[in-house]
């Protein structure tokens, strides 16, 4: 195994992180259970509109009905609302896991497939791992969930070409996007000459940029998680597509171990340095 | 070393990690929304001319009431969401009795509004000049009488 590589993918991460994420988002579970995938509880009385994707195919999985619907967010959100308290962080982490997977294949089989859910069930899948496996697990787990932030951005922007072709920034996608769904504010930004535009060049080369958080630390990396949670917040009172699902696994970037929640203190390095922490300093693993 | 993953603990991560990445860069290149979650991010994924059109869909119904309204493609209407039957329009437009299913759901969720008598589905088009909105014209796709 690679020296750079090793330490580029185990460096190691103060576990509090991954607790701590963790934590957001298991609790916020349950509010996209009801808010954004919540499709699932109307298809649940649409059996004819079952389209499965190929991983509900191979895995002959039924689609929704009212029984299943109930049950499935029962043990989702009970489970996540256990590994949120920090009991049997594991096992109920892995149940959650499996059990939003389907819950999310369910959502994406009714005719429409949604792009915000890809860092979220990552996230999901990752954090068990990190249980009690101390600082270099917590590195991977946290690494996992980075990259697939960056993932979501950096293959939109290639999506955009493949599919949308290089006259992609110089179209009229973002008015498409204002006629069909936007706010008041979304109607003013459309109406200054221009603001579109410039808004489609600036979201394709930030999303073909977005990789350099994996690399950058520091201000740098702080300021690149604040323009995209900016991107984010401009995108919500535009259009009203939030992406939070996505949003708050920005959070991974974010030193959260130095936060002081539930009355412990951040822990410190011997120096009176903050601990090691990924994207932010040292990749040299402690020994 | 504290914290220490072994070499075993590191093989199946790397690989799992390299596996769900190789996955991600087949869909992308080469996939579609099928292949969710592994999937392209197609979202916003495609051009608009600057003078081209914006279509969108639309569900107006006639109430016993005796009113023509909007029903908003939501699942807190009619069960569904707009993008749903945009993506399934041509099996709509082959079977408009489907649209009774929209109805059913609307008597369901909403038992305290005017019961649904006809149910059309419309295509606003806008048309664009230089990026900006032109003119619109709704199309009348599909209606159905409401049993």
């Amino acid at each position: 195994m690679g020296g750079a590589l090793d330490r580029w993918w185990f460096a190691p991460v103060s576990p509090r992180r991954v607790r701590i994420l963790s934590v957001v988002v298991y609790l916020f579970l349950p509010l996209d259970m009801i808010l954004f995938t919540g499709g699932v509880w109307g298809n649940a009385g649409n059996p004819s509109g079952y389209r499965p994707v190929l991983v509900a195919r191979l895995l002959h999985l039924p689609g929704a009905n009212p029984a299943l619907v109930y049950a499935l967010f029962a043990v989702v959100v009970g489970a996540a609302l256990i590994a949120a308290w920090g009991r049997l962080p594991r096992a109920a982490g892995y149940t959650v896991a499996a059990g939003y997977l389907y819950w999310a294949l369910l959502a994406m089989s009714y005719g429409k497939v949604d792009h915000d859910h890809l860092a979220l069930v990552v996230a999901l899948f990752v954090l068990p791992t990190a249980v009690r496996a101390g600082e270099q697990a917590a590195g991977w787990a946290i690494r996992c969930v980075q990259i697939a932030v960056v993932a979501a951005y950096f293959l939109s922007a290639y999506a955009k070409i493949r599919h949308g072709g290089w006259e992609w920034p110089n179209g009229a996608t973002f008015q498409w996007a204002v006629s069909r769904r936007g706010t008041f504010f979304g109607e003013f930004v459309a109406s200054l000459p221009g603001a579109l535009l410039v808004g489609q060049w600036v979201v394709l080369l930030a999303e073909t940029a977005a990789p350099a958080l994996l690399f950058t630390r520091g201000r740098v990396l702080y300021a690149g998680v604040g323009f995209f949670a900016l991107f984010h917040l401009m995108t919500w009172a535009a259009i009203t597509i939030h992406f939070l699902p996505h949003v708050i696994c920005l959070l991974a970037f974010l030193p959260l171990e130095r936060a002081a929640i539930g009355g412990k203190r951040a822990r410190r390095g011997t120096a009176g340095q903050p601990a090691t922490v990924v994207g932010d300093g040292a990749v040299e693993p402690v020994s | 070393m504290r914290g220490g993953l072994s070499r075993q603990g590191k093989a199946w991560r790397l690989a799992a990690a390299g596996a769900v990445i190789a996955a991600l860069g087949y869909g992308t290149v080469l996939g579609d929304d099928d292949l969710f979650p592994f999937g392209p991010m197609v979202q916003y994924a495609f051009s608009i001319p600057p003078d081209g059109e914006i279509k969108s869909l639309h569900l107006h119904a006639e109430t016993a009431a005796g009113t023509r309204v909007e029903i908003p493609i939501e699942p807190y209407y009619v069960g569904i969401r707009r993008a749903e039957l945009e993506g399934q329009l041509s099996r709509y437009l082959a079977r408009p009795e489907l649209l009774q299913g929209l109805a059913d759901a609307h008597a369901r969720i909403r038992p305290g509004d005017p019961r649904l008598t006809k149910l059309i589905v419309v295509t606003k088009v806008i048309t664009l000049r230089d990026r900006r909105p032109a003119w619109t014209t709704n199309v009348e796709r599909l209606s159905w009488v409401v049993r």
